[in-house]
């Protein structure tokens, strides 16, 4: 597994496992306390925020080549297809809102970086799932390809 | 079923067809005691008899899509025209959507269901449309870009995409800014600031397309014979 991958998995646990508590919570505490306060439940999502120290964790090896064509390749595809992502649920969420909202209301402030890190998150962990998917369970090779 | 050889359009015919004949049951069995739609099983129903035939159109348009083209000549500029293919497209979605959006928010929808169904018609059919062109692309056998052409656009995709990210996270600053950490903005600022965002980020990408083809044209301009 290259650094790459390791990067890419970091991100995916971090940002899989905070989704599933906040979804788990939300649940929880709707029944408990209803909404909004059930909202709060969306705290877990700062475990995300821990893939942010990949890069420190998994430094890059000093000399060597770092990536080859197939690695930045997969590197362009992968960015490409978590903004795809983010356009999507930004896209939705903007709309969605103001579908069930209605044209003429208000919406409070609060509701944009929560619909802009919604966007944010979602790119990350698509870019890391499809780096995943894209180097296949087969690569075994290290960064950059054997010289 | 023979008329649909590829593997691919008949699944699609398959998955479109259940999709249909399963909401059908939905959207006329489960209604309340005093035989009024229920709020969300009919709802469902009438949306997954709708994403069904979407699907059935995106099986049966396929091939047409699909038909081979007139192969590009030596001395076409690849490059400018994909620049304004994506133009004009970015021009077709912005525009459409807030003709679209100003539409509803003049037409009052709060009590027409009936649009709301269609408006989320347009977007099953534009997703489709989205599939059969992404389709369409990746099955074709060969590439009109060479390679520095295919760096160039990842690079002019990649510069538009953080810009969209960019003005978003501006955008929101600036409402932050103006309203305050405990107000309220209009609703129908959201959707302009995503669609201005399409716009201003598709019209950057042709702009570092059109820079790069104009090179190419003064290069074929200067060859020697």
């Amino acid at each position: 597994m290259n650094r790459i991958q390791k990067m890419a998995w970091m991100t995916v646990i971090c940002a899989g496992s905070g989704l599933a508590l906040s979804v788990i919570a939300v649940t929880i505490l709707y029944f408990r306390v209803g909404f909004p306060r059930a909202t709060a439940g969306f705290a877990f999502m700062a475990l995300a925020g821990f893939a942010g120290l990949a890069p420190r964790i998994f430094k890059k090896p000093k000399g060597g080549v770092d990536t080859d064509e197939r690695d930045r390749m997969i590197q362009h595809q992968s960015t490409k297809a978590g903004f795809t992502a983010s356009y999507l649920v930004f896209g939705a969420l903007s709309m969605g809102i103001w579908i069930i909202k209605g044209p003429n209301n208000l919406v409070d402030v609060n509701i944009l970086p929560q619909i802009w890190m919604a966007a944010f998150i979602t790119a990350i962990f698509v870019q890391s799932l499809v780096t995943l998917i894209l180097y296949g369970k087969d690569h075994k090779a290290i960064e950059g390809g054997v010289a | 079923m023979k008329w649909f050889k590829d593997k691919k359009q008949r699944v699609a015919l398959i998955v479109g067809a259940s999709l249909y004949l399963c909401g059908i049951p939905f959207a006329l069995l489960f209604q309340n005691d005093d035989g009024t739609a229920h709020p969300f099983w009919t709802h469902l129903g009438i949306l997954m008899g709708m994403l069904g035939g979407a699907v059935i159109g995106f099986a049966i348009f396929l091939p047409f899509f699909n038909r081979n083209q007139a192969p590009p000549g030596p001395d076409d500029n690849h490059l400018k025209k994909k620049a304004w293919k994506g133009f004009w497209a970015n021009c077709a979605i912005t525009v459409g959507g807030l003709l679209m959006f100003g539409f509803l928010t003049y037409a009052n929808i709060q009590g027409m269901m009936g649009v709301r169904y269609l408006i989320i018609g347009l977007i099953y059919a534009g997703v489709c449309i989205g599939l059969i062109v992404f389709y369409n692309r990746q099955s074709s056998v060969t590439s009109v870009f060479d390679e520095r052409q295919l760096c160039l656009i990842s690079k002019a995709d990649s510069i538009a995409n953080h810009f969209f990210t960019a003005y978003v996270f501006l955008a929101l600053v600036i409402a932050f800014y103006l309203v305050g950490g405990r107000g309220n903005v209009p609703m129908w600022s959201i959707p302009i600031v995503l669609y201005a965002g399409i716009f201003l980020s598709g019209t950057l990408q042709f702009s570092i397309l059109m820079r790069y083809a104009k090179e190419d044209d003064k290069n074929t301009e200067g060859e020697v014979a």
